[in-house]
């Protein structure tokens, strides 16, 4: 069996700490809240864009741009408020790699089309491919350590098992009586 | 297993209220039809405004004094 490095397992221990995923829950709920409020009232632009690109079949490209905006809005709340963290940070770390194929794909083409990403118009370019996998490293994170700290999903089975315990408590009381 | 199907489930739950708000708060803006390609300098550089054919085409303005050859032989 290897031996990790006293280093290693120090950058590992910190890395699946909570104050790390706290904040990688902020910053991406932050960041793809922010993007699919700017694209909400302009989801004819977003259907454009995604056809510029040339990646997805015609059929698919108008329910991709409506919904895009919603998914990025809602996933993006819920990790804010650390609903169904699992499920929101294992969809963005989805869209994320959806969005780094087809930045990647039109970067090697040489096509210069309207990223989309936030809004404003914004011409593809390696940054928003470099921005894109620190998006996707943590959601990575998220998943790798989805810590409960300030999270509704914490709250909530806190709850269940609390009513949970209570039940068991009448339960008994209930025998002995 | 379970835990995979719980996670799978929540996506799936989140695309479709996406969806069904998708549909139910659609902008003004969605083209009709197939979407046609469009060039990143079409896309960044908005469209000059419309000129009429009335800021094109002067009305001649009628001259204060006489009219050439229409001299007054007074």
């Amino acid at each position: 069996m290897t031996r990790i490095a006293p280093w290693l397992a120090i950058a590992r221990s910190w890395l699946i700490s909570w104050p790390v995923t706290l904040i990688c829950r902020l910053v991406l709920g932050g960041a793809f809240v922010a993007a699919g409020w700017s694209k909400i009232g302009h989801q004819g632009e977003l259907i454009l864009t995604v056809q510029n690109f040339e990646i997805l079949p015609s059929f698919l490209v108008r329910p991709f741009g409506m919904a895009l905006p919603w998914v990025e809005l809602i996933s993006g709340a819920l990790l804010i408020v650390g609903l169904l963290t699992i499920s929101a940070s294992s969809l963005l770390a989805l869209v994320n790699s959806a969005f780094l194929i087809a930045l990647g794909i039109n970067l090697v083409r040489g096509h210069t089309v309207d990223c989309g990403c936030f809004g404003d118009p914004e011409p593809l370019s390696w940054w928003i491919f470099i921005r894109d996998i620190g998006f996707l490293l943590m959601s990575l994170q998220i998943l790798a350590a989805p810590q409960g700290f300030l999270s509704l999903d914490r709250a909530l089975s806190a709850f269940r098992r609390g009513r949970a315990q209570r039940g068991h408590g009448l339960e008994t009381t209930d025998s002995r009586g | 297993m379970r835990r995979l199907l719980v996670t799978a489930a929540g996506m799936l739950a989140i695309v479709l209220v996406a969806m069904a708000f998708a549909y139910t708060f659609q902008s003004n803006d969605i083209p009709v039809g197939e979407p046609t390609v469009v060039s990143w300098p079409d896309v960044a550089t908005p469209t000059p405004a419309a000129v009429s054919l009335a800021d094109v085409t002067t009305t001649p303005k009628e001259s204060a004094g006489t009219a050439p050859g229409n001299v007054d032989s007074r």
